[in-house]
């Protein structure tokens, strides 16, 4: 600590002071510990990185101002606060009062005291009053900095996945597992976290400093205390995503924002290039999170109104950020143990960015026809989501809302999409599918409801088997596809070179349109890649027909569908019928809970 | 007649060998065909003198001889071929091809897996290895994997090199641990915490559960109740051993201001160190030889007795019946 920032302290004091914010016992009590600060900094500016050491006095010493913290998170005290008031954290967003803080400290310095006594004990430095610098570089290498590290890497070690999980909550996603940060963390997080506090107090004790005499030791102990200190705002931010409580992106964004702080003042501090490239590119993804935050605050949090164009300007700032990020941390050098996890957490967070991105468009497209409010139209698509389909990863999640999103801007006039508007094969199928009895009247068809619906379509490259004594397979090309309705069991099938209806669906491929509005779409329940590893599972089992198989995306393509019903003479029935024999029959609740939506927002 | 021929495969050159071998045995799934009749192609393409293609066939005949049998042979063979080669067809295909720069490097890595599987019964050397394939996949860790969907690996990461990469660090850390146990089982611990991060990463459900117990076992500390001494490492450097534990004991070692838990009353066990256990065992052992000698001597001393009796008793008995 430099003398300006006492100085900067004890002003600060004063307008507190002045302004009535702290009271006079509390001024008087700080005021004259940060100027016995002040005067011991004067009289001998280096006594804390150098000189002798002066074992602690045998009397507790009131606790220094910046040793203040949060008793639950121990996130520093915010001094510009009432401090005669109920102080609220501003990491965890729990309250407390001064005094339990100073006693929380009182009782970190005791701990912290019997510790040094007994590690310097063990070294037989334990009875001196003074110890010079050789002894003291000696003690720290022997004794103080093991013991530390020795203690931290323990307690740490299974929490260092902690960049792993997303550094701020989304509530449209459910509670998938790899999303979810490490329990270990949450509870610390919850206040389960003595340990972390003493380990804390115990590396950022001037005490401990002391014995750090050279630039190599001060170097060692910053590491720990870097990885101490952020594991603090990764905890808090592990709670908040466990608990995506209302009000809580600004707490995420003060602890977001001080892990910014820690890690880029690290990076300069590090001499190791490859930890200096993985902190950069830490730094990187935090900067996206911040960007992120900015619209996440007003947009979900405060209920501001906002223009979406905006609101997705800066989210494609926020996803460069986050895609500079993601190369940064491919790029890094650094061990995998912990550059892997970073990379998965960029991989995350940038699946919410593009999540709330669609939703944004959806709303943009939505907005146009009817006034709604964005935190209602949110409420109003997980509510939807949620009803089509038990989303079971988030990249469905995203496949879900960007098939929403086309689906809306294809209706709207916006963005045309490959589609078949061809219905004259329906009457024959509809004539095909009729029951006619032996005996009796045949069926009548009742309803016919026709919607567009959707299917992922991939090439397939298969061999086409020849001979049945002396086999041979020639390579040919086809299409596979597969219902993108169909979650539970897969409904699929190929096009083989022979089918007759191969062309038309090589031609619908590259046909896009606008999806009329008299007729319903349903969106895609089955992501892209759950699709693709459908079809190739589906290949696979199916090698001794189409011996070796190369499936090839391309994309989702919509085909004409016509719910019909057929009255019999005791009974009605209802059927799927579609331009390919392989439809997914169960679609009651996507077609009703789609209709409704498109009701309210499809215009 | 010659349809007849070329159907069986009789009197083709070396064009129609290559495309044989993928219509009888590349696109019908059936490797092994397809390795024997690329080798057939290889050496009409090296009589015809066209050594570039004759390289090709041959590096198709080893990679799905290797996919088609796991051959490490032919896998060291085709990866000497590879650098000559700037592509070939991707695996599964005729059309579509594949720098073979990736699909070398991914074959030095399943040529020490090899070596590996090989090595399980010496510590040291599968350490050694599973550091170098670690490192081998640290350099490919971004690289699809190219044959491990037709060759997959038994233990089960067969998707991406990362997973690899982290199962052989875990494996890494598990050896290293192994070989520090018996003098520092807190170095061997950090090093099970280490693999048990890895296997974490690759979500490896046979040795993290595994790894975590050791983990577990091993960072343990007891005070031994016979020696006094603090030992570290459950069942490595102290175990607990039955004895008849009274709340009595209990109440000595609190008064005494000493390690509560080197006693277990639930289970009435106490902490023994493996020296102090191991020397009870072979002084138990020991005497247990020793008056087993003893016994031996007598037992032996009074079965030569019971012989003369016996011999004494047959003796009278056929006097008895002479006369």
């Amino acid at each position: 600590m430099e003398e300006q920032d006492i100085q900067d302290m004890l002003d600060s004091l004063d307008m507190q002071f002045a302004r009535g914010k702290i009271d006079q016992p509390t001024y008087s009590e700080l005021k004259q510990k940060w100027q016995e600060k002040l005067r011991a900094f004067k009289k001998d500016p280096v006594a804390v990185s150098g000189g002798v050491y002066a074992p602690p006095a045998s009397a507790p010493t009131p606790p220094k101002a910046e040793e203040l913290k949060c008793p639950a998170c121990f996130t520093p005290t915010d001094l510009t606060q009432d401090l005669s008031k109920p102080i609220e954290c501003p990491g965890c967003g729990r309250a407390y009062m001064l005094r339990q803080s100073q006693d929380d400290a009182q009782m970190l310095k005791q701990g912290l005291k019997t510790w040094i006594e007994q590690t310097i004990a063990s070294s037989g430095a334990g009875g001196s009053n003074s110890i010079d610098m050789n002894a003291r570089r000696f003690i720290f290498k022997k004794d103080l900095y093991p013991a530390l590290k020795r203690d931290i890497d323990r307690q740490l070690e299974m929490l260092e996945d902690a960049p792993e999980a997303p550094l701020f909550p989304l509530s449209v996603m459910p509670a998938f597992r790899d999303y979810r940060p490490n329990p270990q963390l949450v509870a610390i997080g919850q206040g389960n976290n003595q340990e972390i506090k003493s380990l804390s107090s115990r590396v950022s004790a001037q005490e401990v400093q002391d014995f750090a005499a050279v630039e190599a030791d001060r170097q060692q102990l910053k590491a720990l205390q870097f990885r101490i200190t952020t594991l603090i705002y990764y905890a808090n931010i592990a709670r908040f995503l466990e608990n995506a409580e209302a009000h809580s992106y600004q707490l995420v964004r003060h602890n977001v924002q001080a892990l910014q702080k820690e890690c880029s003042t690290y990076a300069q501090e590090v001499a190791d290039p490859s930890h200096r490239s993985y902190l950069l590119a830490l730094d990187a993804r935090i900067s996206g999170a911040l960007l992120l935050l900015d619209v996440l605050m007003p947009t979900l949090e405060q209920g501001r109104s906002f223009a979406p164009e905006a609101a997705r300007a800066q989210l494609d700032r926020a996803l460069a950020q986050y895609a500079k990020a993601a190369q940064q941390a491919a790029a890094s050098t650094y061990n995998p143990l912990y550059a892997v996890p970073l990379q998965q957490g960029i991989q995350k967070d940038m699946l919410l960015a593009q999540v709330f991105y669609e939703i944004i468009k959806c709303y943009e497209v939505v907005l146009r026809t009817s006034q709604v409010e964005f935190g209602a139209f949110y409420y109003h698509l997980i509510h939807y989501t949620r009803a089509l389909v038990t989303i079971q990863s988030p990249d469905q999640m995203l496949g879900l809302v960007q098939s929403i999103g086309r689906l809306l801007a294809a209706r709207s006039g916006d963005v045309p999409v490959p589609v078949i508007v061809d219905w004259n094969w329906l009457d024959a199928a509809i004539q095909a599918n009729r029951r006619k009895p032996a005996f009796g009247a045949a069926e009548t068809t009742g309803t016919v409801v026709r919607h567009f619906h959707p299917y992922w379509v991939a090439t397939l490259n298969y061999a086409e088997k020849q001979g049945i004594i002396f086999k041979s397979g020639t390579g040919r090309e086809a299409l596979i596809l597969v219902d993108a309705t169909s979650v539970e069991t897969p409904v699929i099938g190929y096009l083989l070179a022979n089918d007759p209806v191969l062309p038309v669906i090589s031609t619908g491929i590259h046909n896009y349109n606008l999806l009329d509005k008299q007729y319903m779409a349903l969106p895609a329940l089955l992501s892209r890649d759950m699709a693709e590893q459908t079809m190739k599972q589906y290949t696979s089992q199916r090698a001794a027909e189409l011996g070796a198989t190369i499936v090839k995306m391309i994309d989702l393509i919509y085909l004409p569908v016509a719910f019909v019903s057929y009255a019999g003479k005791n009974q009605t029935r209802e059927i799927l019928l579609g331009r390919l024999n392989f439809v997914n029959q169960n679609l009651r609740n996507a077609l009703m809970q789609t209709h409704q939506f498109l009701q309210q927002y499809g215009a | 007649m010659s349809g007849f021929f070329k159907k069986v495969g009789i009197g083709l050159d070396h064009d129609e060998l290559y495309s044989r071998a993928f219509e009888k045995g590349v696109l019908l799934k059936n490797f092994g065909a397809a390795a024997d009749i690329f080798e057939k192609a290889a050496k009409k393409f090296t009589e015809n003198g066209n050594p570039a293609m004759a390289a090709q066939a041959t590096a198709n005949s080893l990679l799905y001889r290797y996919l088609a049998t796991g051959d490490v042979n032919a896998a060291a063979s085709l990866l000497q071929i590879l650098p000559g080669l700037p592509q070939i067809e991707a695996i599964g295909s005729q059309t579509e091809m594949m720098p073979t720069l990736p699909l070398a490097a991914e074959l030095d890595c399943r040529l020490v897996e090899a070596a590996i599987a090989g090595a399980q019964d010496n510590i040291i050397r599968s350490r050694d290895l599973h550091r170098v394939a670690r490192d081998k996949f640290q350099a490919i860790m971004r690289n699809p994997l190219i044959t491990y969907g037709s060759r997959p690996d038994p233990d089960g990461h067969n998707d991406k090199a990362d997973m690899r990469f982290f199962y052989h660090s875990g494996m890494l850390g598990f050896y290293e641990a192994m070989v520090k146990k018996e003098s520092d089982p807190s170095a061997a611990s950090d090093d099970l915490a280490e693999a048990s991060r890895s296997f974490k990463m690759c979500n490896d459900q046979k040795w993290q559960p595994h790894v975590a117990k050791l983990l577990t076992d091993w960072r343990t500390s007891r005070t031994c109740w016979i020696c006094h001494r603090d030992m570290q490492g459950f069942e490595l450097h102290y175990s607990m051993c039955h004895a008849d534990v009274k709340p009595y004991v209990k109440e000595i070692l609190q008064k005494a201001k000493e390690d509560i838990n080197t006693i277990d009353r639930d289970n009435q066990q106490i902490a023994v160190c493996t020296p102090c256990g191991s020397m009870i065992t072979f002084k138990a052992e020991a005497e247990a030889d020793k008056v087993r000698q003893e016994l031996n001597t007598r037992i032996n001393e009074m079965m030569s007795v019971i012989q003369t009796l016996n011999n004494r008793v047959s003796h009278l008995e056929r006097i008895a019946h002479h006369h």
